[in-house]
């Protein structure tokens, strides 16, 4: 195979680690930061813990994932993000550790006060997570403010310039989503009354409406920026790939319905399906752009400027047809067999 | 300023990840040890002492794997030149760590938090292995990182472009540099957590429940077998590290032996010597134990040195990789690419930001994980003790 088309693929197999992550992720949180709303006593938080900690340090390897195959096999694309967006990425991670530590600690002390804090730590943790993931992924899509001209990156401003409607809209969307699918995932995987009260809070605040609105928001910001994803190559050349941002809309608005009947497994999937679409919109959109430019959409940087050699390319793909069936298939098993609803337990 | 606070902010990173990184490397093998015991002999001690351990071992991992993500982002924020440069050998054995190692131990360590009262014998056996085989594959493949930082096998260095091209991925994998690391870093992890073992056995010993005694003496007397082979394992594959190393870093070798002295090369001269006089502290008061068990359980006085010692492997295992780091400068790649060039191009207000969130940040986890640890080791064996969950 070509050079060429050894980045191609693993560009594929990079955005499918982001599709992987984000979407189990997205309930992972959602039901975390629902814990304060939906829990009155310890017994049910004890249930949204083990529901929610069970997978998440499974999930979080996804995102290792993702950051170290971009770092493997586009060395560039990965420092230039990553050194722009310095202080979000001190962030997430300050917020990754939080929430690691605290959903397995926190029954771990017996003492009011220590379960108190450190449930505080797991919410603000966890929404903070997926907010800033959801501004991070909203701009990859948008573009960067660089100029890149095949041998240096300019910034032409700083990293305040992501907290713009675009990006700002797409943290409200993941965590709007995460609210939606980890009520879902709570009235899926848990006994008693607790899934009913998740949905039925999510219903009464309103947030089963606003994923469709802020959707069609980040949106019409991609279609407003020169480096629009809508006029990438792929999307020039294939209209027909135009039904995946409609799917990614009608998706939101069944999460929406199911939301409104209070379907905790249909509003699930479709939260979930709503991620995914948006995410494969999106990486599809950008190819074969990995930092596209939003001030000149010729200046960004592609998948060929930053790849390392064929041979380095291949020792990863090669690992990763080898092992990533095998991750999924033992992580499936894990869902299968342990995916049972948590019990309520007085002690 | 970049330059020495990207340094200080590594350094500081790696040195916590790595206080519960070697514990947990070392403690999963021996709670393999227990649970293959108990599956064996269906003796409920073992499983006893499997399901302690195996909660000192997950507070350790948590901390250690969410401390583990603030290292692979520093690459690009922090490197970004080194990154670039390194990008075509540095990156695949990283993606390796993570979809061989990282996949298995985070999976199955989830499993074992929480549904381990669920599991049959052979499950459990079963889930405890796949852990430790995740652990000790994660540490192959970060050592094969890092050993080539140390003694770059395998590629070609270009200083036109500042740029390292891979040319036998099978020769970056068995660099025989990575391998003596290897075995030495993980026989310190084992020895390190037999120690612990050992401290925390005479804490239940001095001060723990009465009908606890019988069990933990059983893990004193396997913890101290353990420092103890591992202490003459180490010894002997030291020293042809050693050997090796008089051929690949010949500089490293003078520094230890006094012949290139000033500033930092002193340090690694000390750090060397504390590094080898503990080690022969740990054969000798393991040897003591083993033979004397008997007077050990009933010597508070032994009981109390093994408790309050518990910070000396830690502070040799710091030493040995102050040795190894600290003895290479100022290259960041072995006589190719120096530190300085290795720096990405940030503004310093923002790294300045990320040295002291990191620090305070670090501190309280820090205390968090102290705190834990020896609340936990203080409640001793636990009747339902059937892994964190809602049900009893």
């Amino acid at each position: 195979m070509s050079p060429d088309t050894y980045a191609t693929l693993l560009f594929g197999f990079i955005s499918f680690s982001w599709v992987v992550y984000l979407t189990q992720e997205l309930f992972i949180t959602g039901s975390s930061a629902l814990n304060r709303i939906v829990c009155t006593n310890e017994g049910e938080r004890r249930q949204v813990q083990v529901a929610a900690g069970i997978h998440w340090d499974g999930i979080e390897v996804w995102l290792i994932a993702s950051l170290t195959l971009t770092f493997a096999v586009f060395p560039l694309a990965f420092t230039t993000t990553l050194t722009f967006l310095y202080v979000p990425f001190y962030l997430l991670v300050f917020a990754i550790i939080g929430r690691g530590v605290a959903i397995e600690m926190i029954y771990k002390l017996d003492s009011e006060r220590w379960v108190k804090n450190v449930v505080l730590m797991w919410t603000i943790s966890s929404i903070l997570i997926i907010f800033i993931l959801g501004v991070y992924i909203s701009n990859m899509f948008l573009g960067l403010p660089i100029l890149y001209d095949g041998s240096t990156v300019v910034f032409e401003s700083g990293f305040l310039s992501i907290f713009n409607v675009t990006g700002i809209s797409g943290g409200l969307l993941f965590l709007s989503l995460a609210l939606i699918g980890g009520s879902g995932w709570i009235s899926i995987s848990t006994e008693g009354e607790l899934g009913k009260r998740a949905l039925v809070f999510i219903k009464k605040i309103g947030v089963i409406y606003t994923a469709p609105i802020l959707l069609l928001l980040v949106f019409m910001g991609f279609n407003n920026t020169d480096s629009s994803i809508f006029i990438g190559e792929l999307f020039t050349n294939n209209p027909i790939l135009f039904v995946l941002p409609a799917l990614t809309v009608v998706s939101a608005l069944l999460a929406t319905w199911f939301g409104y009947k209070e379907n905790g497994l249909k509003v699930f999937i479709f939260a979930l399906v709503t991620m995914g679409l948006f995410l494969i919109t999106g990486f599809l959109g950008s190819f074969p752009f990995l930092v596209p430019s939003n001030l000149d959409p010729t200046m960004g940087i592609e998948t060929v400027d930053a790849m390392v050699s064929a041979k380095t390319m291949n020792v990863i793909f090669v690992a990763l047809c080898i092992f990533y069936p095998i991750i999924i298939g033992y992580q499936t098993w894990k869902y299968i067999n342990f995916t049972k609803k948590v019990k309520f337990n007085d002690e | 300023m970049v330059e020495i606070l990207s340094r200080l902010q590594f350094g500081l990173t790696i040195a916590f990840h790595f206080i519960f990184v070697p514990l947990t490397v070392g403690l999963i093998l021996m709670i393999v040890v227990f649970e293959y015991k108990h599956y064996k002999t269906k003796d409920v001690r073992y499983q006893k002492l499997s399901n302690y351990f195996s909660d000192i071992f997950v507070i350790n991992y948590a901390f250690g794997i969410v401390t583990g993500v603030a290292m692979t982002i520093q690459f690009g924020t922090n490197w970004g030149q080194y990154s670039v440069a390194m990008g075509d050998v540095f990156g695949s054995p990283l993606i390796l760590e993570a979809v061989v190692a990282f996949f298995l131990e985070s999976t199955f360590t989830g499993l074992w938090l929480f549904r381990r009262h669920t599991m049959s014998r052979r499950m459990r056996l079963t889930t405890v292995s796949l852990i430790a085989v995740g652990t000790t594959l994660s540490a192959l493949w970060i050592i094969t990182a890092n050993g080539f930082m140390q003694n770059p096998v395998g590629a070609t260095w270009d200083p036109e472009t500042m740029k390292m091209s891979l040319d036998s991925f099978a020769k970056v994998v068995f660099n025989p540099y990575a391998w003596y690391m290897l075995f030495h870093n993980h026989l310190s992890a084992i020895i390190l957590s037999g120690f612990v073992v050992l401290a925390i056995s005479s804490w239940h010993l001095l001060y723990g429940k009465e009908k606890d005694k019988e069990v933990f003496k059983l893990s004193g007397k396997f913890a101290a077998w353990t420092v103890l082979i591992g202490g003459i394992a180490i010894a002997i594959t030291g020293s042809q590290y050693l050997n090796f190393l008089n051929l690949v870093q010949p500089d490293k070798v003078d520094i230890i032996n006094g012949v290139l002295t000033g500033g930092i090369k002193n340090v690694v001269r000390i750090a060397f010597g504390v590094m080898i006089t503990l080690g022969f502290t740990f054969i000798i008061f393991s040897l003591y134990t083993v033979i004397f068990y008997n007077k050990y359980t009933k010597s508070p006085t032994l009981q109390k040195y093994f408790m309050y010692l518990v910070p000396l492997p830690y502070i040799a295992i710091i030493a040995g990789w102050m040795v190894t780091e600290m003895g290479r400068q100022p290259w960041i790649i072995y006589n190719k690419m120096l530190v300085a060039d290795g720096i990405s191009d940030v503004p310093v207000n923002q790294v300045w930001f990320s040295v002291i969130s990191i620090t305070i940040f670090y501190a309280i986890l820090f205390v968090m994980d102290y705190v834990l640890t020896i609340n936990r080791i203080k409640k001793g064996l636990l009747e339902s003790d059937g892994g964190d969950s809602n049900e009893s």
